[in-house]
């Protein structure tokens, strides 16, 4: 006998589900955009601190800047400053080597290792715990060494376009300052770290 | 005789008033989420589609077509390019062309992060100036060739907010006549979700902007390489090596 009130207050309920799962649906739908990507396999840490991210290690020894990319074979000028990041990079359990290099300034701005050099720190794998050091040069405006700058290293795969799953290590550069006028940046050649990781 | 039996007392019932002031504040509620929901989703943003307009602009004028702010400067025909002519002259004897026509332009990467020119960044048109063709197997919408002047690279990655000068080139067969202008378009891009697989592009969007262009000199590409020393020279530090 109470079955009409109850039928009218089921109604009310349909409609209000219909309205949560609406509401909730469309919030799903925009999370992504809400809370940057932050995966549980990025790990952080500073200058000369050595970071494992995944299946690589690596440490930042140091930051210069130049006007002037000289490397044993050519000269490079730039309408920008050259950025040159000296880091010690070895594999973990294997063979591994930095799929992408990315300074990222202050507004969020990536900056991939330049291509107008042999960047040989990008790409190449080195063995588990025998660390090589060398420096990763990057392009930037000048703008972009108005705030702190952060190294990101990608283990696999540069990630603007798609959110995949991998290990990232990303370094605080700090503020990096920039070069003089006539200032060269010569990048270091890839060699051993004496003594690995503990020298 | 028992009395016709009456209907058992029906539940006394809200007043049609209240049943209304329910049910209006249910479908308010609905509406208004309903509005909330469809809000969030992004369906009540401005369509940017830019569908149906097809805009024109002189030279030297900057274009924004999505990654990257173009400016188209001028354009040539030329027999040598980059820094080596002996690389070029072999190219296009390859191609079966005469020459390279060649669009100069300034272009800025406006993205978030570094990118790399779509070799269909310049179209040219289907009827080129004066008795010009473009050599076989080459379509004029996309660049055989893609110059950075600063250095002679031939596969630049542009970083967000450094503008760099580029040529942009195809080998082509005849001569230009006297001709001085050249009809380019810029095909616009929009970054968008795809569908499948997850991720997303630059991806055309249809929409083009045409540049008159007017001729004019080849900016010289840079060679940025120092004379190497004796490759064989022994270093100071290798003399103790290898006895």
């Amino acid at each position: 006998m109470t079955a009409r009130p109850a039928r009218r207050s089921g109604t009310v309920v349909t409609v209000l589900l219909l309205v949560v799962a609406v509401l909730v649906g469309a919030a799903v739908a925009r999370v992504d955009t809400w809370w940057p990507v932050l995966t549980a396999t990025t790990t952080r840490g500073d200058v000369g601190d050595e970071v494992t991210a995944g299946p690589l290690r690596v440490r930042v020894d140091g930051v210069r800047t130049g006007t002037l990319l000289v490397d044993p074979y050519s000269e490079l000028t730039t309408g920008g400053v050259w950025v040159g990041v000296d880091m010690a990079v070895s594999g973990t359990q294997a063979d591994a080597g930095p799929g992408s290099l990315q300074l990222r300034d202050a507004g969020g701005i990536g900056y991939t290792a330049t291509t107008r050099t042999s960047n040989p720190l990008v790409y190449t794998a080195r063995a588990p715990d025998v660390p090589e050091a060398g420096t990763a040069v990057f392009e930037v405006p000048a703008q972009a060494l108005d705030g702190d700058l952060v190294l990101r290293v990608l283990s696999e795969v540069d990630d603007a376009d798609g959110e995949r799953p991998q290990a990232i290590a990303e370094i605080s550069l700090g503020r990096v300052t920039g070069p003089a006028q006539d200032d060269v940046l010569e990048p270091v050649e890839v060699a051993l770290v004496p003594g690995g990781w503990g020298g | 005789m028992s009395p016709s039996p009456t209907p058992a007392p029906r539940a006394a019932r809200p007043s049609p008033s209240r049943r209304f002031l329910v049910v209006s504040l249910a479908v308010v509620v609905a509406v208004v989420g309903l509005g909330a929901g469809i809000a969030l989703a992004g369906g009540l943003e401005r369509d940017t589609s830019g569908a149906g307009t097809h805009r024109s602009v002189a030279a030297g004028e900057t274009v924004a077509t999505g990654a990257f702010d173009l400016t188209v400067t001028s354009w040539a025909t030329t027999d040598t390019i980059g820094p080596d002519p002996e690389a070029d002259v072999d190219a296009l004897a390859e191609a079966g062309a005469d020459a390279w026509l060649v669009v100069v332009l300034d272009v800025l990467d406006t993205d978030t992060t570094t990118r790399t020119l779509n070799a269909a960044a310049v179209t040219l048109p289907a009827d080129l100036p004066g008795g010009l063709e473009l050599a076989a197997d080459v379509t004029s919408s996309r660049a055989e060739t893609t110059l950075l002047v600063r250095d002679g690279h031939g596969f630049p990655a542009f970083q967000p907010g450094l503008t760099e000068q580029v040529l942009l080139a195809w080998p082509v067969r005849g001569d230009a006549g006297g001709a001085t202008e050249l009809d380019v378009s810029l095909p616009l891009y929009v970054y968008r979700d795809m569908y499948i697989g997850g991720g997303r592009r630059w991806a055309e969007t249809g929409e083009d902007v045409a540049v008159r262009v007017p001729s004019g000199e080849v900016p010289t590409v840079q060679d940025p390489s120092v004379p190497l020393d004796d490759l064989w020279a022994v270093e100071p530090d290798d003399e103790g090596a290898g006895t």
